[in-house]
């Protein structure tokens, strides 16, 4: 007899259990590949049609980095700098020739979109090594995705995602190596570690605390003598990168400490900043940790934030898990706390709406901790197992609401923060009035990187402080060498002002634009017979 | 070292013990003097047998109780609901009654707030004009909340509750009091809720009078009471929301089914957040429709087809909306609310109904954003007022509440409970972190955190579970009596004054400067105001509003006391005064507590 109130369906015992998931987990890597991917293109796909793929001007100014290396007056590798670490615009290099690679943005996002697609993956896999189960990975690896700030810092030319993706892969070979205590994995975790130490200046903190974690896990396995040893070898390859960061400062600024010290390094803007009163986290613990962890809220969620924190506790009080693993997941903490001491001693700035005046200020720093998070809420849903379906759903409730309402503080802190300047009126005049005239452009990379690239002109047209003898020249007759010169009027913190200011040569322009972050001179007519327009000095060293 | 500390936290524990057991015994040896000296008294002698009579009957009363339990505490507690209701409904001398026929939105009054003002003035609107418009006038009543489209005005809400309204209003014109009869159909949702409470804590395992003193707590105790005497959604929400707990704690059929589908197209009706507190309940009945059973080398996958019952409940409701839509603004899913208020009236908006303020964080969207008003980035702010701030929280409005969650705890240890805690529990959260993520946590001017009077409702079906199992513990009674007696004492403040308090960034920006808590309350009072229509016609020349106010939190108060002691069996209650008049209880207590103390050592 037929029950219309049931409808029965047999399955093979095991089709679940065994060939379904067997399938998954064999291709599971594959799978996640394909599946970010996808939501990676497609996430630049839509910041860039939303004309927010380079609202960060510092988007801008990284793309203007790599690309001076294989353009400009003076292209090679000493246009990599010393204010920001290398690595980022060294992964331009292959691609930032093309125009559209280095005018879209693409050449910076690029390796940020390998590292989001990398990041899932790593959660994943790290949550299966803290044999968490299969929907608590998939629960982990969706609150690292279904975060607009991630996806946004992904989809433009910053350099959070790399230092995410490097760092979270050197925890995880150190999560391997702890357990097989092979080299191998030791020396997979410090390279990965060593790329993020050429990042972000967070890769050094992770350093410091990983070389320490290490040292206590070996100490504890095999002893004193092992530990040196061990210690040695790790330092080897991941400290690398830093000892010719310090090398490079030195052969090319003739100071090793120049990214620390020099005059535009984060330390002489914080300075800045301090004289005016509007550093109030220096030297101040409590206000450090609470603006840090507004951040995090921020950018993760107050509610992932809590059930995070929760998986957090839980991981740190689970008798099942080893203390080793326990130990190296404190690696995972090292942005935390960085960014406070960071904070705290006032080599950091961080400005939350609300809190800090009505602005938002590199807010993005929350978003290192995004897969920190993610993996304690993976570890939390696989742990509490009654309490699963309600775990589940309030994060998916919450994940769908932060998409469904955009929030993505990251483009609030690019485009109405202390992070955005519109420089495009500026760039847009140059554009129109210099494009197809004969001639240089004189102005300060370091105060109106973003004004170069707004302008879309070619970087040869500009004559800035890498360009050596141009630069000399011009800043000391400018009336030679350029038809226009770029620069804050009576802003001594602008190299072009405080060197051309001066000059007998500066009489000879006349103002011709003024906009709210620079001013734009142009040479006077009656001179332009005089004025040098090709490049001269050849091949420069 | 060990030993030494034992003996000082003995000794401290010994003196501890002494002191309470000193105070208990004054106490009782005071109230047995008393007691005696009123015997004696001439007023006792001289009304004895009044006092006899009094006595007799009581007397009868507990030997009727054991036999028809359950009659007689539903007749008791309904009969003391509606005393207690007619003592605080809204009202003032008219004639006969005020507001009847008076549009006056007056502080206090039943119009004071326009979440009550739109709904009635649509109920009006129905019943006098036969129109799903508003006229100008009664556009004007119901402002801010009032929609202007194509030439017509329309109120903002959904019309669940209006449409609720109609037949009590059409009554209640018949005989000149449309407004008092109109308002008693929330009053009637907040009755029904208690015995909603009751039944569902029946349904996790806890005993029917317990259930019925947590109903009681939900209703005076938390500010169910003040929205209770208004013409709102929310007392009639959280009527919908246990219906539908108590729906899905039941057999799967095709009734049940059925009558589910209808409560989730009324609660749409009612109010659109209310399909996201259901969507908890949802799942739970959808994963019941599933079951496995193991036959040898197959897996039968069953599936329960009276889940389609739903579709047949919901469409009925969900075409009414439909169509109310569409009379209103030319779309069947075009919701008038997504229109937007219109400000034609903003002139003549008294303070209360100013629209908020926006949040500090309001973020820049992007062409992503799908325009729900529900928004991730003012969490942080939403959860503190809704959770901690003096401005609208449970801690400062009804902490009684928090009993339930031990409830849950003790809920969630038994496994034959485990998932029906969980799904209590998980619908609290959704509350929560729903309206911890709109626009307006505070929700305008309001008393208390009126958005989660369901939550408030739904955390008072786990408290019978804490009275159940802890009924005879001092401390446990001692705890519940303060929270209790400070809950309704806030309460019935509200429900006798107003129920609109700004939220403390527009407090501070008015020119004259009004507190943001239930001190505003307080100051209304002790100015005079009180709203209580018997009060109002009877009172106002005899007492105090203070002494009303006191009064009514006292005979409350009481009336919780007896249902409590209702609970005692004789040995419960022989047991539980000797043991606290010896000292004995609070001795073993502390006893206990010592020995967990020191186990691990």
């Amino acid at each position: 007899m037929i029950n219309i109130n049931q409808i029965t369906l047999n399955v093979p015992n095991g089709l679940f259990k065994n060939t379904v998931s067997n399938f998954f987990k064999k291709y599971a890597i594959v799978f996640l590949s394909i599946i970010l991917s996808i939501i990676s293109i497609g996430s630049f796909i839509l910041f860039y049609k939303n004309g927010l793929g380079l609202a960060y001007n510092d988007a801008r100014s990284h793309l203007d980095i790599g690309r001076r290396v294989v353009e400009g007056l003076k292209p090679g590798l000493a246009q990599l700098g010393s204010v920001w670490l290398p690595l980022p615009h060294m992964l331009m290099i292959p691609t930032i020739w093309n125009d559209f690679m280095w005018h879209s943005g693409l050449s910076g996002a690029l390796q940020s979109m390998i590292s989001f697609v990398g990041t899932g993956i790593i959660i994943y896999v790290f949550l299966k090594k803290l044999n968490v189960n299969f929907i608590g990975r998939i629960i982990g690896l969706l609150v690292f995705v279904a975060n607009w700030n991630v996806l946004y810092l992904q989809s433009t030319a910053m350099t959070e995602l790399l230092l995410i993706g490097t760092m979270t892969a050197g925890v995880y070979y150190l999560l391997i190596w702890q357990d097989s205590e092979k080299i191998l994995d030791l020396i997979k975790a410090s390279f990965w570690i060593m790329l993020s130490t050429l990042n972000r200046y967070d890769g050094w903190f992770l350093l410091v605390m990983a070389t320490i974690l290490v040292g206590i896990i070996t100490l504890r396995k095999r002893g004193y003598k092992v530990t040196e040893g061990v210690i040695l070898l790790f330092l080897t390859l991941a400290g690398i990168g830093i000892a010719l960061w310090v090398l490079w400062n030195l052969l090319i600024f003739k100071d090793p400490l120049y990214f620390i010290l020099g005059p535009y390094s984060a330390h002489a803007q914080q300075q800045q900043l301090s004289q005016a009163g509007n550093l109030p986290t220096k030297h101040n613990l409590w206000l450090s940790t609470f603006i840090y962890y507004y951040a995090l809220a921020f950018n993760v969620g107050i509610v992932t934030l809590i059930i995070g924190s929760i998986g957090t506790l839980l991981f740190y009080f689970d008798k099942k898990i080893s203390s080793n693993v326990k130990i190296i997941c404190l690696a995972l903490f090292a942005p935390l706390i960085f960014n406070i001491i960071a904070l705290y001693f006032g080599f950091s700035v961080l400005f939350i709406q609300g809190i800090s005046g009505n602005t938002w200020f590199n807010v993005r720093y929350g978003v290192m901790m995004v897969p920190t998070i993610a993996i304690f809420i993976g570890y939390l849903v696989s742990k509490l197992k009654n309490f699963r379906p309600v775990l589940i759903g309030v994060i998916l409730m919450i994940l769908f609401f932060s998409m469904s309402s955009a929030d993505a503080v990251t483009v609030d802190d690019a485009r109405v923060g202390s992070s955005q300047v519109n420089v495009s009126a500026a760039g847009n005049w140059l554009n129109q009035n210099a494009k197809n005239k004969p001639g240089f452009v004189l102005i300060s990379a370091a105060s109106h990187d973003a004004i170069i690239f707004s302008s879309g002109l070619p970087m040869s047209k500009f004559i800035h402080e890498g360009t050596g003898a141009y630069w000399l020249s011009a800043t000391k007759s400018p009336d030679r060498w350029a038809r226009w010169i770029v620069m804050r009027t009576n802003d001594n913190t602008d190299q072009t002002w405080k060197l051309v200011s001066k000059s007998p040569g500066f009489k000879r322009f006349k103002l011709v634009g003024h906009f709210p972050f620079a001013d734009i001179y142009e040479l006077k007519p009656q001179y332009l017979n005089q004025l040098e327009t090709k490049p001269v000095f050849g091949k420069q060293k | 070292m060990k030993s030494f500390k034992l003996k000082i936290n003995k000794k401290i524990f010994s003196n501890i013990n002494l002191s309470i057991h000193t105070f208990i015994n004054k106490v009782i040896s005071k109230i047995k003097t008393k007691v005696t000296v009123f015997k004696n008294s001439p007023f006792f002698l001289e009304n004895k047998f009044i006092l006899d009579y009094i006595s007799k009957l009581f007397k009868g009363v507990i030997k009727f109780f054991p036999k028809n339990k359950s009659t007689f505490i539903t007749i008791f507690t309904l009969l003391i609901s509606i005393l207690f209701f007619s003592t605080i409904i809204k009202g003032g001398k008219g004639n006969p009654i005020y507001y009847q026929v008076e549009h006056n939105k007056q502080i206090g009054g039943p119009f004071e707030d326009s979440i009550s003002s739109a709904r009635y003035a649509l109920t009006e609107s129905i019943v006098l004009n036969q129109s799903l418009f508003l006229s100008p006038s009664l556009a004007e009543f119901a402002a801010p909340d009032v929609v202007y489209y194509k030439g017509k005005f329309t109120s903002v809400f959904t019309p669940g509750i209006s449409f609720l309204g109609v037949p009590f209003y059409f009554i209640g014109s018949l005989l000149g009091l449309p407004q008092l009869f109109t308002y008693f159909a929330t009053i009637l949702f907040a009755i029904l809720d208690i015995f909603l409470i009751a039944r569902i804590a029946v349904k996790v395992g806890s005993s029917y009078l317990a259930g019925i003193i947590g109903g009681c707590i939900f209703i005076f105790c938390t500010n169910a009471l003040t929205y209770g005497i208004n013409f709102t959604q929310h007392d009639v929400t959280a009527a919908v929301v246990l219906l539908a707990l108590l729906n899905a704690f039941s057999k799967r059929n095709w009734i049940n089914n059925t009558l589910f589908g209808v409560l989730v197209g009324a609660s749409l009706l009612i109010d659109i957040p209310n399909i996201i507190f259901l969507a908890p309940i949802g799942l739970y009945i959808l994963a019941k429709s599933f079951s496995f059973k193991q036959i040898r080398t197959r897996t039968q996958l069953i599936f329960n087809t009276t889940i389609f019952g739903f579709i047949v409940g919901f469409i009925p409701l969900i075409m009414l909306f439909g169509w109310y839509n569409y009379q209103t603004t030319g779309s069947y899913t075009k919701l008038a609310q997504s229109i937007g208020i219109t400000s034609m009236f903003s002139k003549n908006v008294p303070p209360q109904f100013a629209p908020n303020k926006p949040s500090t964080a309001q973020p820049v969207s992007f062409n992503f954003n799908l325009h729900i008003p529900f928004e991730t980035r003012i969490q942080v702010e939403g959860l503190y007022i809704l959770l901690l701030s003096n401005e609208r929280s449970w801690i400062f409005y009804s902490p009684i509440v928090f009993v339930g969650l031990i409830g849950f705890i003790l809920l969630y240890t038994k496994i034959e409970t485990r998932s029906k805690s969980l799904l209590i529990l998980s619908i609290i959260i959704v509350n929560i972190l729903l309206y911890s993520m709109f626009d307006d946590p505070w929700g305008g001017w309001a008393f208390g955190p009126r958005y989660l009077i369901p939550s408030a409702a739904l955390l008072t079906t786990m408290i019978p579970a804490a009275i159940d199992r802890f009924r005879k513990n001092i401390i446990f009674i001692l705890l519940f009596v303060i929270l209790l007696y400070y809950s309704i004492w806030v309460n019935v403040l509200g429900a006798l004054t107003t129920s609109a308090i700004p939220p403390k960034v527009e407090a501070v920006a008015l020119p004259t400067h009004i507190p943001w808590t239930y001190k505003y309350n307080e100051q209304l009072i002790s100015t005079g105001l009180l709203t209580s229509l018997i009060y109002n016609l009877f009172l106002t020349n005899l007492i105090s509003p203070n002494f009303y106010w006191n009064i009514l939190t006292i005979s409350i108060f009481v009336f919780f006391i007896i249902l409590y002691i209702l609970q005692f069996t004789k040995t419960d209650r022989v047991e539980f005064f000797q043991s606290i008049s010896h000292g004995f209880y609070i001795k073993n207590k502390f006893k206990s507590v010592f020995n967990r103390l020191f186990k691990s050592h």
